[in-house]
Parts: structure tokens; C-alpha cells; sequence
């Protein structure tokens, strides 16, 4: 009884593993290796990247508002 | 009889399909989830108001097994493919790309993959046809498709911006695209100064090649890859893209109608008169210019509503006539790099998956005009075989007999021995009449061409 449950304990720990193997049915394009890890690795450069100009955009406008209310102001 | 589009198999997604000449595209209940989260979220209808997604109508709920659901998209007048497109198509297609997958983050979707070949030139401008392409967004996970970005998109327009413009070819050769690695060792080195290019090709070929044998599960699993890293991706590609020019320089075959000898501004208004007369004639539907130049006929065409393919061997006169098209908002027009002489094949699995020219075909009206003599001269194309392939590909034919005392045919044969004993115009209308009725045949004024109107014999 030992040995059953033994065996049996082993297959569904097998099963499980196997399982976790299943691809996405959706990913039917090869991401490439190199182009994945790539990405992967320069993550928070694009990140950091992305909010650096974001911010800058909102400060910008901000700024060109605030310039454009002035001069009507004076006008 | 249901007709399948022999290039659609690759995603299991669902299939394209023609069923008693209706083009249809079937929906499998694979895609369900992402099909139906697509309409729900809004997506679909801000991508079709926008003009950047074919719109398309739900014909069918269900069927037999796989089939979820059956939609018709609006038909596509002409196919091309972007190894017929110029820089500024392909770039534009890139840009369309980028901001399609930009938008669809915001509703929580992505594009699974980014291939040239789900965009198509509609009215002028660069759509997405692959409503299957969405999927919902998984946070954490890289582009999938950014390979495959680069190599059909990026690769082609660095080849063309700082090499040379007949590298784009090789988009015929490689069907995925061009490969990062082929383009990070035909640039100069010197070129990775620009931060994209290091970034988008010399790292990322680097990174193929090391990693081509995997990255391990534990360095997949534990990379993340935020929304903002993905935003920043497309941000960082989309900057790198617009910067990139290409200003068509060395052409012999721009200032063809301002610098000929063969042409005065008289003889050209002439021409566009007689051009215009035939095309009224014949009222075609849609019309293929062949050696277009920069298009200067082929508005003749496209003024009068009629759908105009615009081909010239020339990337330079294709990228003029296309970058006139765009400023003048011009619809009928699709301006397309072709070589008559070696017309794009019909390539992929089994040589199904693109299309020939000759199998875009037939077309109501050729025009060849300003082409003759290159192709029975310059390529020493007997008429019989250029009468030939013309009644393979047109009802209608409007050419322009170029004699030899035409000063480009003198200048042709300057340097070479002329063994063109045939080329007459008694014996080209011999040729011809074999497969074309000639309808009408005019002079144009102060030059020694001629412009024939012939319609195929035994059409109706």
C-alpha cells in the first residue's frame, strides 16, 4: 500500500510539472529567444524612459500654458 | 463552394475563405475569449473610427466545429505586399503598427503578432486587416511580436535609409522579414551611435545569437516586463522609426518628362488629352500603369474615379509618387515598386502563400505608356511575347509606340550594335494584332510617338 501510494504521489507530482510545460494556445509566433530576454533586461530603461518623457510632456504643458495665460494677461 | 485563401493557415485562431466569390474570414472558438473581450472593450470601434482597422460585418453565429463565428470584411481592391512598397509605405505601415498596438494597451489588449502582411493599402492609406491579431494583455510579459516587428519593418527601412534602396528585395527572399543579425552586419558600425539602433539591431542580433539555444525557465519566468516597459518599447521604436528618411538621389528616372527630349509641355498635354479620350472610351474599372514613373498617367485615371495601380521598376519615382499622393489626399491611387521584367513571383509554402502579379489579375485596362522600347530594347523582349503577356493581363491596353528615331531610342542605341531589325512600327502592330484589336491609334503632337487604344481580341 506503501509503494502504491508512493507510485501515485510520484505521478500526479509528474502530471502537475507537465502541465505547467503547456504553452499558451495564443502563442502561435515565435517571440525568439534573444529578443525576448532583450527585453526582459532593459525593462526598466524602456520604463524609465517612458515616465521620464511622460512627465516631461506634462511639465511642458504646463509650462506653455501658463506662458500662454501670461502673455494674454499683459496683452 | 467555399474557396480557402491559401496564405491563411498559420494561426489557428481562425481562417480567410471565399465562398461563392464573397470573401469571408472565419472566427474559431479558440479565439472566443479575445474576440468577444475585442468588440466588448471598445477596441474594434475606436480602431475602425480612427481608419486603422478594416471594418467588418458578423455574418453567421457558429457552425461546424471550430468554427465560434463567421465575419465579412470590407473587400480589398488590390492585394500588394511590402516587398512592392517604397520607404515612406513601409514606413507609414510601421507607424500605423506601432500605434494600433498603443491604443489597444490602453483597452487592455495586444497585438500577438506585427507582419507587414496584415497591413494593406486601403484608399490611399496603410490598414490593419487582421482583426484575429488582438489578444488580451497579459501584465508581466514581453512583445511577442517585436521580433518580428524589427525584421518586417525596421530592417528593411535602416537597409534602404543608409544603404541602398534595392536592399528592400530581400523582404521577397526572407518571407518572416529580414533578419536582425543580416542587418546588424551590413551596417556600419559607426551607425550604433544612434542609441535605437543599438538598441533595436546591433543588441538584439547580439541577443539572438546567444541565446538561440534558450534563456533557461528561471530567467523567463522571473523577468517582468511592466506596462511602462512596453509603453516605452513602442514609444522607444516609434522614435527611432520617424526619424528614419530616405531622400531619393542618383535616379535617371525622375526628371523624365521635364528633362526628355522626347517631350515638350505641348506633347505632354497632348498625351494626357489622348489618354483621357481612350479611357473614356473604354471605361474601365480599374486600371494597371506599368513603368508609371512618378504617376503623371495615372492621375489621368485616378481624376476620372477609376482604381489605379501605379508601377514603376524605379523606388525613387514610386517614393515621389506616393509622397504626392498622401499631400494631395489622392484615394484611387496605390503607387507600387515592380520590375516588369522580373514581376514579383508567387512564393511561401508550396508557392501559394503570395500571389504573382499575373495571379492579382486580369485588370480591365493596362496602360504602357513611355515603355516599349525599354522592354524590346533595353531587355530584348521580342513584341510577340510583350503582346502576349499583355493579353494575359488586360481587356483593355493603352501603349505608346516609341520609334526608333525617337531621340531616348537613339540615345539607347548609341553605344550598342543595333540588331533590332523588327523594331518598326509596321511590324509592332503586326505583332500585336495577333492578340489585340487596334481601336484607335493617335500621334502625339511635336514628338514621333504614337498612342494605340486596343482592345483583346475575343473579349466581350
Amino acid at each position: 500500500m506503501k509503494f502504491k501510494n508512493r507510485v501515485i504521489a510520484v505521478a500526479v507530482v509528474v502530471f502537475i510539472v507537465l502541465l505547467g510545460f503547456n504553452k499558451n494556445a495564443y502563442a502561435y509566433l515565435d517571440p525568439g529567444t534573444g529578443s525576448y530576454f532583450l527585453q526582459i533586461l532593459i525593462a526598466g530603461l524602456l520604463a524609465g524612459s517612458y515616465l521620464f518623457k511622460n512627465l516631461w510632456r506634462k511639465l511642458f504643458s504646463k509650462i506653455s500654458c501658463f506662458f500662454k495665460k501670461l502673455f494674454k494677461k499683459n496683452a | 463552394m467555399r474557396k480557402p485563401v491559401l496564405g491563411s493557415f498559420r494561426d489557428p485562431s481562425g481562417t480567410v475563405y471565399f465562398e461563392d466569390g464573397v470573401l469571408y474570414r472565419q472566427v474559431n472558438l479558440c479565439y472566443k475569449e479575445n474576440y468577444d473581450y475585442f468588440y466588448s472593450c471598445g477596441l474594434y470601434d475606436k480602431l475602425v473610427s480612427f481608419g486603422l482597422l478594416l471594418p467588418h460585418i458578423e455574418v453567421k453565429n457558429g457552425g461546424e466545429y471550430p468554427i465560434y463565428k463567421v465575419i465579412k470584411p470590407e473587400l480589398i481592391k488590390f492585394i500588394s505586399y511590402p516587398y512592392e512598397w517604397c520607404f515612406s509605405q513601409i514606413k507609414d505601415a510601421a507607424l500605423v503598427t506601432l500605434k494600433i498596438q498603443k491604443l489597444a494597451l490602453d483597452y487592455g489588449m495586444t497585438i500577438k503578432d506585427a507582419s507587414a502582411y496584415n497591413i494593406q493599402f486601403v484608399k490611399g492609406k496603410p490598414v490593419l486587416i487582421d482583426i484575429l491579431s488582438f489578444k488580451k494583455y497579459q501584465i508581466g510579459k514581453p512583445w511577442n511580436a517585436y521580433k518580428q516587428f524589427c525584421q518586417h519593418f525596421l530592417a528593411p527601412l535602416v537597409l534602404i535609409s543608409y544603404i541602398d534602396p534595392r536592399l528592400k528585395k530581400l523582404s521577397r527572399v526572407f518571407l518572416d522579414g529580414i533578419p536582425i543579425d543580416l542587418c546588424k552586419r551590413v551596417l556600419p558600425f559607426y551607425r550604433y551611435i544612434n542609441p535605437g539602433l543599438f538598441l533595436h539591431i546591433y543588441l538584439q542580433a547580439k541577443f539572438q545569437t546567444r541565446y538561440a539555444d534558450g534563456i533557461g525557465e528561471k530567467a523567463a519566468v522571473r523577468g517582468k516586463f511592466s506596462l511602462n516597459s512596453f509603453k516605452g518599447l513602442i514609444e522607444s521604436l516609434e522614435s527611432l522609426i520617424n526619424k528614419l528618411r530616405w531622400i531619393p538621389r542618383d535616379s535617371n528616372w525622375i526628371g523624365y518628362y521635364s528633362d526628355s527630349e522626347s517631350y515638350n509641355l505641348d506633347a505632354i498635354h497632348h498625351k494626357e488629352k489622348v489618354v483621357k479620350e481612350f479611357l473614356e472610351k473604354a471605361d474601365p474599372k480599374n486600371v494597371w500603369d506599368f513603368g508609371a514613373n512618378i504617376g503623371l498617367f495615372s492621375g489621368v485615371a485616378s481624376n476620372k474615379g477609376i482604381n489605379t495601380i501605379s508601377f514603376d521598376a524605379d523606388p525613387a519615382c514610386v517614393e515621389l509618387n506616393y509622397v504626392n499622393t498622401v499631400k494631395q489626399k489622392e484615394i484611387n491611387i496605390l503607387p507600387l515598386v515592380l520590375d516588369l521584367t522580373n514581376p514579383s513571383p508567387n512564393i511561401g509554402w508550396e508557392n501559394e502563400e503570395r500571389m504573382s502579379l499575373l495571379a492579382r489579375g486580369p485588370v480591365e485596362l493596362v496602360m504602357a505608356l513611355a515603355l516599349i522600347h525599354h522592354l524590346a530594347i533595353s531587355n530584348n523582349l521580342p513584341f510577340d511575347k510583350i503582346a502576349s503577356f499583355f493579353s494575359k493581363v488586360c481587356k483593355w491596353l493603352i501603349i505608346e509606340f516609341v520609334p526608333k528615331e525617337d531621340e531616348m531610342v537613339k540615345r539607347m542605341l548609341a553605344i550598342r550594335d543595333d540588331i533590332f531589325g523588327d523594331y518598326s512600327q509596321e511590324y509592332f502592330e503586326r505583332e500585336f494584332i495577333k492578340y489585340f484589336a487596334i481601336v484607335e491609334s493617335v500621334k502625339i503632337n511635336n514628338s514621333k510617338r504614337i498612342l494605340y487604344l486596343m482592345k483583346k481580341r475575343g473579349a466581350v
